[in-house]
């Protein structure tokens, strides 16, 4: 093993890092993952199958400490009473926001990090994807196309394990290796062929999800309780704890060190190579220094970007690896948006087992050149159910009759959750603050960030198309998004900070997410994105890792690293 | 049309949506009028109180072929909401409506709530709710509304109400898409989602 402790550290254990130290422990290198916050085993989902009034506050949470605690992480729909472990508390972590222009960074500090609370959709991005930034002009070209990851999305979708539909091939959602998918409920079918009917070229279809629908290297498939986010047993959803960290260690090339603080990277510049990663023990604070022939940074966007700005050396001042000035700039969220509808009739039908894979329909304007007026467009998740008692403080009166009314089931309601594409802004920026340090002694991290008027102008579109397929399949008591975007940050898509490009003058990484300056240095989480498309991004971001690993091993095997 | 305001438009999931037609559609959150909740004293609720408080639960959610509000311990959650979630003002507004609604049914009747014969608390009661639920606007949330909040979310999140009122499927283990409705099914008691956003002022 040289005189390096390690052939390769992986900074980070959430969908791309497990995925990287798995692709790279499966290819025979040592590989130390260092993991800022505490182990997690499925001990640890202390939620899951909980009913409510086992719950201190019955589900409600204690406000009161949220309030103080987890300001910025309780406004995630995921977070809750039976999740709230999961979640970084904000009054020991903080980070700057521009008053004017805020981000909510929504963190999971733990072993497997945001993969046990992500909302498991996963669409592959399509062709055109990859080539719009060089069409429009917005955003650096793709070092790579679609042929090029196209075999690792395969790799990818085989081994978490997705389920969706094949019939439906859009160029946005290619199909790809998939189990079959779960099946759409009754409004959503109905709502599906009205809008097939009356709407050509859009289709809703189940979503394509990374939620087993037939067992998986000892996984089992879904047992339909819902809430995936409190955690599964079963490992049924892929998460880094279910999937990915079960088989780096079964190589027996893994270690793990957990409540590992990674505060810089050193820079060696004879060699031109990250020369040691330093980290500070959470609990003890104590520092170590690791050394490894290869770095993949997986801590996510804006963790891994704070990793890097705080990296720096005499040749590097502004961060390792920056040469460009690009670093901490062009940071990407995707805005998203509800729109929802009450769909009359269908009442003698409901759904036995909570199904946790909603309705997808990807995107449909601008499909063939630019037809719409803006640029990119939208995609819409979905899902509809049947009012319960939750609805009961709306319906009218009180006693037996009220008593009885929710004992049964209410009318169906249709909700679509549209996520369009953000254009990449130079001005979105994360940079570190000149004076205040977090614990670990880690410059805190500031962010600033706004949306454009392209964004704007498709939450108009987003907005009116899908009120009018509402309308089409009779929807009443239409309830509309605010007029004013949400927040970046709220999509929990953050990307962009650390971007692939052609160009080292306007790029951070090459097309195989390795540093253009320091040879020996990877990021493969969102922040190496240069475009967000309309598309959950988590695949891509897992496809993109498993090739950079390969091609690391590669390089290294050859004698270029 | 309706547009929702963007603290309640959080998340992806049907959550969302009904906890914004809950707060939104009915109750309004013109309802609310934050800064003129009663200067009342926030002093510790009597004994009385308490059972003014159980009987008005009871009312909302009646023992009927199954338990009701009391036997499902709705007072005893009102305490805890009262006592470690609502914020201080929303509980001075809650006892300033109690003590509103206690004079009122003594004005109305020259007697204590408590003292009532139950046809006339039902009454009492009744048209206080339907005055809340047909528009009126009032300078806070009133204390009816308040009650049948908590009440409703006590009583369906109890054990009692959650299974036996109705029915609670955890893991069923398959996925029947379109299951038919016989008659005598029961909905089913599940919180669609991580957090349900109770709205208490």
């Amino acid at each position: 093993m040289s005189n390096h402790d390690f052939d390769a550290i992986v900074i980070g254990s959430g969908i791309s890092g497990g995925w990287a130290a798995k692709e790279l422990t499966e290819q025979g290198l040592k590989v130390l993952l260092l993991e800022r916050g505490r182990s997690i085993t499925p001990a640890d989902y202390l939620g899951e199958h909980k009913p409510a009034w086992q719950f201190p506050f019955r589900q409600l949470g204690d406000r009161k400490r949220y309030e103080r605690d987890y300001p910025i992480q309780s406004t995630c729909y995921a977070f809750g009473e039976p999740t709230e472990q999961f979640w970084v508390k904000d009054s020991e972590q903080p980070y700057g926001q521009d008053p004017a222009r805020p981000f909510r960074w929504i963190r999971g500090n733990h072993l497997g990090g945001k993969s046990l609370m992500w909302g498991r959709c996963t669409p592959r991005w399509g062709p055109i994807n990859f080539e719009e930034n060089k069409r429009d002009g917005h955003g650096v070209d793709w070092p790579i196309r679609y042929d090029d990851i196209r075999p690792w999305y395969d790799h990818v979708e085989e081994f978490i394990g997705v389920s969706g539909q094949t019939e439906f091939d859009s160029p946005f959602a290619p199909v790809g290796r998939f189990q079959p998918g779960m099946l759409m409920n009754a409004c959503e079918t109905f709502v599906a062929e009205s809008i097939r009917e009356k709407f050509p070229g859009r289709r809703l279809t189940i979503a394509p999800s990374a939620i087993l629908t037939k067992p998986l290297h000892g996984r089992q498939p879904c047992h339909y309780c819902g809430p995936c986010e409190r955690g599964c047993s079963t490992g049924s959803y892929f998460s880094s704890i279910s999937s990915t960290l079960p088989a780096a260690r079964a190589t027996g090339n893994l270690t793990v060190i957990t409540d590992s603080v990674v505060v810089g990277l050193d820079y060696d510049p004879k060699s031109r190579k990250v020369a040691g990663v330093r980290a500070v023990d959470q609990n003890t604070r104590a520092g170590k220094r690791y050394t490894a022939r290869i770095v993949f940074l997986n801590a996510a966007t804006l963790a891994s970007t704070q990793i890097l700005l705080n990296s720096t050396s005499e040749s590097f001042p502004n961060g390792i690896g920056n040469r460009s000035g690009v670093l901490g700039r062009f940071l990407m969220d995707h805005p998203y948006l509800t729109v929802s509808g009450v769909i009359p009739g269908m009442l003698d039908k409901y759904t036995i087992g909570n199904r946790p894979a909603g309705v997808w329909m990807p995107r449909f304007h601008n499909v063939e050149g630019r037809t719409a007026p803006f640029l990119r467009g939208f995609s819409y998740e979905g899902s509809a159910s049947r009012a319960n008692w939750t609805e009961g403080a709306s319906v009218p009166g009180y006693g037996s009759a009220l008593k009885q009314r929710l004992r049964e089931y209410g009318p169906w309601t249709f909700a679509f959750y549209g996520f369009l594409e953000c254009l990449p802004y130079r001005d979105n920026t994360l940079t570190l603050d000149p004076v205040r340090r977090d614990k670990w002694g880690l410059p805190i991290l500031n962010t600033r960030f706004e949306w454009g008027k392209n964004e704007r102008e498709i939450a108009k579109h987003l907005v009116s198309d899908a009120t009018q397929m509402l309308k089409s399949a009779g929807a009443t008591d239409i309830a509309l998004p605010p007029e004013e975007l949400p927040p970046g940050g709220f999509g929990i898509h953050e990307m962009g900070t650390a971007r692939m490009g052609r160009d080292p003058a306007t790029s951070f990484l090459n097309g195989h997410n390795q540093s253009h300056e320091v040879a020996n240095l990877f990021v493969t989480d969102g922040s190496c994105m240069p475009s967000t498309a309309a598309q959950n991004p988590s695949l891509t971001f897992m496809a993109l890792t498993a090739r950079a690993a390969n091609y690391a091993v590669q390089q290294m095997k050859a004698g270029a690293i | 049309m309706k547009r929702v305001p963007e603290s309640l438009v959080l998340g992806r999931h049907s959550l969302d949506r009904r906890a914004f037609v809950q707060l939104a559609t009915t109750f309004g959150l013109s309802l609310t009028v934050p800064g003129l909740a009663a200067k009342s004293p926030n002093t510790p609720l009597t004994a009385d109180d308490w059972t003014l408080i159980g009987e008005v639960s009871e009312l909302i959610i009646p023992t009927t072929d199954t338990g009701g509000a009391l036997a499902a311990g709705v007072p005893d959650f009102v305490k805890m909401m009262l006592s470690n979630w609502f914020s201080e003002a929303e509980r001075e507004n809650f006892i300033a409506g109690m003590h509103e609604f206690s004079a009122g049914a003594f004005k109305k009747y020259g007697k204590k709530f408590g003292e009532l014969p139950a046809s006339q608390k039902d009454q009492y009661f009744g048209e206080l709710l339907a005055t809340a639920e047909g528009g009126a606007t009032a300078p806070r949330t009133p204390f009816v509304v308040l009650m049948k909040r908590l009440t409703i979310f006590g009583y369906y999140t109890s054990e009692l109400g959650a299974t036996t009122e109705l029915h609670q499927q955890v893991a069923a283990a398959r996925y029947e898409p379109a299951a038919v409705v016989k008659p005598g099914d029961r909905a089913d008691s599940g919180i669609p989602g991580a957090m349900y956003w109770f709205n208490a002022s």
